[in-house]
């Protein structure tokens, strides 16, 4: 089932607009208010639809509302545009049942800002090379709708401690120090939050790792016309094959949890942490984000960029001469200090 | 007449005592300091090289140097007494004195500071001081000793005894210095575009997370002394804090 929003107006394809946060037709400025389109106001646009003709293998085939053209997909994409017209499609089968999103934050960067914000974290890159900073090797730039997990999990811990409280004063020539120990025990009942985890397979966890946080505080109920204008992939993992994952993170966040209930010691030493994780809920989630493909120096460097906050992820290529040149800045300027300091204190210059 | 011959340093340390004052009456009107070589351990020239080093610290810091040699000074006798009597008969209240006792079987030199000098030479720089010249004072050689004497003195009269830890040394600042950038810059490159910016209380729901259970028990404790650093060591003798001036305790050679 391919969805397109035409323009009532003009008939053009309406995409969505991250400025007015409206369905908006490039050709005529008409614009529509997307929560106006609920579930069952889909029947009105199903006349433009058109139904999947044929599919075989992974790839799916779908023909093109606009210029009937074939439009091959992969197995994951729930939307996409028409590679011979360019219009943006949705694939409302792949958003139906278990595999729609309940929720998703709409893109706020456009495509212009995006690229503009690129080019300004290019410009301020500290360790990158010259003709990279000129950030004028764009390869491509894809609005990208990837999927999420937004977990709420329930976590127990309790963990055994020794604490030392250390106090030393003198007494005559002599130097005392007492140290009184202690056996500390905390159980803690923490709960978290939407906690978001990527499962699309295609996206590298350590970049969109990278992208939090999000604001929730602009996530809408999902509907489809948010999709118009941009990719959108159907997740790969479930929220149980994705929870391992999470597990393992809310570990890492009720130890410190933990330890932080755990004050007025000198020193804490951890004997034992026991933390059992629990899934109260997942949902299905689809987040924005702008995909940068640069070429430098006879390779692709790929960034992405969270289309709410517009942070930036990925590892750009370092200029040795720059990181040395810093390394000899920073200890240049840390040894004046040092020298100021020690000159100031009434000791010599050098 | 035996006893008379076994005290006669002495009573030839007491007439010092009292002409040495005149002498330095009359060298501070126009140097404020004082090389008195009476154990001939140092050549004439020598001395005017060391009369100019011990200058050099008075325009500076306006404080006096006596360095005085005697064959008649033994360590059995209270020797910190005799340089204070001495000292309490000059009229500046600045001074740095070395004195080199050479009498035969019991040689011993003591640097003393008084007034400013005080602050500023130390205990602790005194005995510095006296073992940087240990090695040239056994081997016989007193001028190296005594230069060596002026230039630590003037060295630390300029920089507070605050400084002396080696965390103000410029070289150990520039290494100290030099891992911190290299780290520093590092640690930046290698986060370069791969900042984390949440951490584990950005998804922390604290209304619904609380401690449940908890107890802090004491079990025991330990004590342990450490004998607080001291200045002095090796065959150092005398001296001491709490007095009205710092001293390195003397030295044997």
């Amino acid at each position: 089932m391919v969805i397109q929003y035409k323009c009532p107006d003009c008939g053009a394809d309406m995409v969505f607009d991250s400025k007015t946060a409206r369905l908006h037709c490039d050709s005529c400025g008409h614009s529509e208010v997307i929560e106006d389109y609920e579930a069952e106001d889909f029947q009105p646009f199903e006349q433009h639809f058109h139904t999947s003709a044929f599919e075989g293998g992974e790839a799916r085939q779908y023909q093109c509302n606009s210029c009937g053209a074939i439009l091959l997909t992969d197995k994951d994409t729930t939307a996409t545009t028409c590679s011979f017209c360019g219009s943006p499609v949705v694939l409302g089968d792949r958003l139906a049942g278990v595999l729609a999103p309940s929720k998703v934050i709409p893109f706020a960067i456009s495509r212009k800002e995006a690229e503009a914000a690129f080019k300004k974290w290019c410009h301020h890159g500290m360790f990158m090379p010259r003709g990279f900073k000129q950030a004028d090797r764009i390869k491509k730039l894809t609005g990208m709708y990837v999927p999420f997990w937004l977990y709420d999990v329930q976590g127990h811990g309790e963990a055994f401690a020794h604490c030392t409280c250390i106090h030393t004063y003198d007494e005559g020539d002599v130097t005392v120090t007492k140290t009184s120990h202690f056996n500390v025990y905390r159980k803690v009942d923490a709960r978290y939050s939407n906690i978001p985890a990527d499962a699309s397979e295609k996206m590298p966890d350590s970049l969109m790792d990278r992208l939090e946080p999000f604001d929730y505080s602009n996530m809408k109920e999902f509907n489809i016309p948010y999709l118009a204008g941009f990719i959108s992939e159907k997740y790969n993992y479930t929220d149980k094959e994705m929870f391992p994952r999470i597990q393992q993170r809310v570990t890492d966040y009720m130890k410190d949890y933990i330890l932080s209930s755990i004050a007025g010691y000198s020193s804490v030493h951890i004997l034992n942490c026991d933390c059992n994780i629990g899934q109260r809920s997942a949902e299905y989630v689809l987040f924005p984000v702008w995909m940068v493909y640069y070429d430098y120096d006879h390779s692709e460097y790929t960034f992405a960029m969270n289309g709410q906050t517009g942070k930036i992820a990925g590892r750009p290529p370092l200029s040795k001469a720059k990181v040395i040149g810093s390394a000899a800045v920073v200890t240049l300027a840390l040894f004046i200090i040092c020298r100021i300091i020690t000159v100031l204190m009434g000791g010599p210059v050098l | 007449m035996t006893a008379y011959i076994k005290y006669i340093h002495k009573y030839i340390f007491i007439l010092l005592l009292v002409a040495l004052p005149c002498l330095v009456c009359y060298s501070t009107a126009d140097a404020e300091t004082v090389v008195k070589d009476d154990a001939g351990i140092i050549s004439d020239s020598k001395e005017d090289e060391l009369q100019n080093l011990c200058d050099k610290i008075f325009k500076e810091y306006n404080t006096s140097v006596y360095i005085w040699t005697t064959p008649y000074i033994s360590g059995s006798m209270d020797f910190g007494y005799e340089m204070e009597q001495f000292v309490s008969a000059q009229q500046d209240t600045d001074v740095i004195i070395l004195m080199i006792g050479m009498y035969p079987g019991d040689r011993i030199y003591e640097i003393q500071g008084y007034g400013v000098a005080k602050d500023m030479l130390t205990d602790r720089r005194c005995g510095k001081i006296l073992d940087c010249m240990h090695s040239y004072m056994t081997d016989g050689q007193y001028y190296a000793a005594v230069e060596k004497f002026c230039n630590m003195a003037y060295t630390y009269m300029g920089r507070p005894p605050k400084l002396d830890s080696m965390l103000f040394s410029p070289i150990v600042q520039f290494i100290l210095c030099l891992l911190a950038g290299i780290v520093s810059v590092a640690l930046a490159a290698h986060n370069s575009g791969m900042r984390i910016t949440v951490n584990s209380y950005t998804y922390l729901n604290k209304n619904n997370s609380r401690v449940i259970g908890r107890f802090d028990r004491y079990t025991h404790t330990t004590v342990t002394r450490t004998p607080k650093p001291k200045t002095q060591s090796g065959s150092s003798r005398g001296g001491g804090g709490g007095s009205s001036h710092s001293s390195g305790g003397g030295r044997s050679f």
